[in-house]
């Protein structure tokens, strides 16, 4: 039987005013996946994640979370959820211990024993107020407050953001130790590649509100690679470049650019018929850092998706 | 229910300390008022007052409340905790109404008792305390209806507290040039200028301007608010150093004849003055000539009487100008009557220049109310009066109590505030109707001594607001007879009772107006009852 996708969106727009936050966002998160949301600052990840829980109303478009329209959510599908943003506010006037006790009631399936095995392994102190915390014992017990009750459906808004490598370490031993849940899904929006890639199984690229991608990472890494050769000394490299060619630079006789669609066979062939005195070409596979960079500093210059890709120097 | 019960519980321990601190207020007002009920009247005048400061706090808790039970956990914003919790919608508002109700219930229980220590029935709860004063009733009907509504849509306690003073600055902007449109401000006692009262507006957009600066821009607060500050203290100050400079209140216009017609008693004119000046809709000034008159031989009947007034304009240099009202003045015991005479309109003065008032003997024109135009000096005013005290009635008798109401048809009067001092009862009565055309006495029957209205004069600053209430407000002062020796204590003023006296045969004007004129027309024999 073909599971449900946890997350779908549809045309999903959010304007404010004249700025577009986000515009015509088509994806799909399945069921038991981790997904990640990758951009730059403003691009658009966190006004996605408050469209999907209906904090705010999108401009146009429509979005469901674990099959319930987003403008029609109740109290009884947010009890399957938990957000985690940095952004939230907590009621900083609470122990840990208020602050929990307070939630449990409004949870049918609170787990006291899950969450007293969470207070213990975030070391979070029971009875110090919230404000009296550091800002990654917060985040631990704000995170702590969406796992005890075993969501089916966890969202992550830059949960990295200010997090000592510890508490992040922290964090994502916390998430991960609810992964094996069955049917448990994570949306996670960050631009902390280093932490994602060792989360997810699915990533989606948003610049400027617009989704450039969304597919496995294994796919993502596998189409990116980074290529290196060597052309004569006084060769121009010509002008009319293959658009999947990312961040193309010369030194002297060394180029290297990233191809975004590598394909094995392909490759030299492509690059032998666009620089013919190409030499010593050589091809190393990229981090998701590394892919994330390079679409990053190209999307400011012209427009990237998995398939169209113009590159310049 | 459990789940709202569990808000509650969670809104008490976030508000513990306030609302520690809103019953200890309460208990101190409560146990305050009723230890004051069986006192000597020096410690009861003296608690009283320490009591009544109270009200300060009390009103500074009911605009704190909704904020604090509100915002305790927002109920707007972005990005508040609860709005992806599994928090149903209807325990949340539901619990917190409940809360709120129920802090303010600590103060309804409050006020029962105090009104309870000072004889009062429970009737006189919802009435009376409601309208206890003036700034009690735009706590209860406007500070918490707005707080609430601005509590509500507001995600911080910071952008409530500047939403709510900016609320009540545009409130009091509008009753101001409401009443300045209408010609409806009635400042007889402050007699501001229009000088004055567009400073107040100024210094008003002001306070506005910066808040609104404070809120939207964020840059600079302190300076900011500050500058609002300054604005907030300096514009009254300002105001009142214009009022008192102004021309108006020095004006000099002389009476030179005046008779009392049907009546042997003579007076002379103490000091005649403009009052009140501002311009209706058609831009026409108009200037109220209040005048101050001395009676030198006052009837015995005039004490509980009325001088029927007769005004004109009519001397060397005034082609013709006789008001055809007829006007009741209260006197006192001095025989000392302060009359507003009837509204001229002012067109302009000599070469069409607008020069003060206080330039005597220029050649000004006048409009009466039939748009007939006259020339004229102000300095040629003939004022007659004449005596009607016939058959005085006694329509009311009301206990000699702060909160006492006397009703009566369509009639009310209300005792709002009761202040004795050594020698002297000061009363502040609210009104539903017109009641110049009242007397008023302190009187002990047990005792036969009465006190006598000694200064009588109305309070009404923001008209439209005391509107919605349906009262006027009038202050009155009592004083003794001069021969009279004896002392004023507690028990004779629990004796004593406020007796509201009219007349068999008194008519009543009736003030109307049209487009730009002011007409006056009186009705004769119109019942008080």
């Amino acid at each position: 039987m073909k599971k449900e996708n946890a997350i779908e969106t549809v045309q999903l727009s959010k304007s404010f005013r004249s700025n577009h936050a986000v515009k015509n966002l088509t994806f799909a998160v399945p069921t038991g996946s981790i997904f990640a949301l990758l951009g730059a600052n403003g691009a658009g990840k966190s006004t996605t994640m408050r469209l999907l829980l209906n904090i705010i109303q999108p401009t146009s478009g429509t979005s469901s979370v674990l099959g319930c329209e987003s403008k029609k959510i109740d109290h009884k599908i947010l009890a399957k959820i938990g957000y985690v943003s940095e952004a939230t506010e907590l009621p900083l006037w609470m122990s840990v211990k208020q602050y929990l006790d307070y939630l449990k009631p409004f949870y049918p399936t609170w787990d006291d024993e899950l969450c007293a095995h969470l207070i213990e392994r975030f070391e979070l102190p029971p009875a110090t107020k919230l404000k009296h915390l550091s800002r990654g014992m917060r985040m631990k017990a704000l995170l702590l407050s969406c796992l005890a009750y075993r969501p089916s459906l966890i969202l992550l808004d830059e949960p990295f953001s200010g997090l000592d490598p510890v508490a992040r370490e922290d964090f994502i031993r916390g998430t991960l130790s609810l992964v094996g849940q069955e049917d448990l899904t994570i949306l996670i929006s960050s631009h902390d590649i280093d932490e994602v890639e060792r989360l997810c199984d699915y990533v989606g690229f948003i610049n400027k509100g617009e989704l450039l991608f969304s597919e496995t990472i294994s796919s993502l890494i596998g189409r990116f690679r980074k290529v290196q050769l060597q052309v004569e000394s006084e060769e121009q490299l010509p002008e009319a470049l293959p658009t999947n060619w990312l961040q193309l630079e010369r030194a002297n006789r060394r180029v290297v650019f990233v191809d975004q669609a590598y394909k094995e066979q392909e490759c030299e062939a492509l690059i032998l018929e666009t620089i013919p005195s190409a030499t010593n070409i050589s091809t190393s596979a990229l981090s998701l850092k590394e892919i994330f960079i390079a679409i990053s500093r190209n999307s400011g210059k012209t427009r990237i998706n998995a398939s169209t890709i113009e590159a310049k120097e | 229910m459990n789940l709202t019960l569990h808000i509650i519980k969670k809104d008490i321990v976030r508000l513990k300390w306030f609302i520690a601190l809103w019953v200890l207020v309460l208990v101190v007002y409560g146990v305050g008022a009723y230890l004051t009920a069986d006192m000597s009247l020096k410690h009861w005048w003296e608690l009283s007052k320490a009591v009544s400061n109270f009200e300060w706090i009390l009103i500074a808790m009911i605009f704190l409340i909704p904020s604090l039970v509100l915002h305790s956990e927002p109920l707007v914003g972005n990005n508040s905790d609860w709005l992806t919790r599994p928090i149903p919608r209807k325990s949340l508002l539901f619990a917190k109404c409940t809360l709120f109700v129920g802090v303010i219930l600590l103060l309804v229980v409050t006020v029962v008792v105090v009104l309870a220590a000072q004889d009062l029935l429970f009737a006189n709860v919802v009435t009376g305390k409601i309208l206890y004063s003036p700034l009690f009733s735009r706590a209860l009907i406007v500070v918490l209806a707005v707080s609430l509504l601005i509590a509500s849509v507001t995600s911080s306690l910071q952008s409530y507290l500047i939403s709510t003073v900016s609320a009540c600055m545009i409130y009091l902007f509008g009753e101001i040039l409401f009443a300045i449109l209408t010609g409806t401000l009635h400042v007889e006692e402050t007699r501001p200028s229009d000088l004055s009262l567009l400073l107040q507006m100024v210094g008003s957009v002001g306070i506005l301007v910066c808040l609104l600066i404070w809120q939207f821009l964020r840059r600079k607060p302190i300076c900011i608010s500050i500058c609002a500050g300054i604005l907030f203290f300096i514009t009254p100050i300002l105001s009142e150093f214009v009022n008192r400079a102004t021309p108006f209140q020095a004006n000099e216009v002389k009476v030179h004849e005046s008779i009392i017609s049907e009546s042997e008693a003579s007076f002379s004119v103490v000091s005649p003055k403009i009052s009140r000046a501002y311009e209706n809709d058609a831009g026409v000034s108009t200037r109220s000539i209040k005048a101050e008159f001395r009676l030198e031989h006052v009837p015995a009947a005039i004490h509980l009487g009325y001088v029927r007034g007769q005004t004109e304009l009519s001397q060397e240099g005034l082609n013709k100008l006789t008001t055809e009202t007829h006007f009741w003045y209260d006197l006192n015991e001095e025989g000392e009557i302060s009359a507003n005479l009837p509204n001229l309109r002012f067109l302009n003065y000599d070469n069409g220049e607008d020069k003060p008032l206080s330039r005597r003997d220029e050649l000004v024109h006048f409009r009466d109310a039939n748009m007939n135009t006259y020339q004229g000096k102000l300095s040629k005013l003939k004022t007659s009066l004449h005596v009607d005290a016939s058959r005085p009635k006694v329509i009311a008798e009301i206990p000699l109590r702060q909160g006492c109401v006397w009703k009566e048809m369509r009639k009310m009067i209300y005792i709002s505030r009761l202040d004795v001092e050594v020698d002297k009862v000061s009363l502040r009565l609210r009104t539903r109707d017109v009641l110049s055309y009242l007397r008023f006495l302190v009187v002990n029957q047990t005792q036969g001594q009465a006190l006598f209205i000694r200064r009588n004069s109305i309070d009404l600053a923001f008209p439209r607001l005391l509107g919605s209430t349906g009262l006027s407000e009038r202050s009155l002062s009592t004083s003794k007879r001069k021969n009279e020796t004896w002392h004023l204590t507690r028990e004779w003023l629990k004796d004593a009772k406020l007796y509201v006296i009219t007349y068999e045969n008194l008519g009543y004007i009736e003030r109307s107006y049209s487009d730009d004129n002011f007409v006056v027309t009186e009705v004769e024999d119109e019942p008080l009852m």
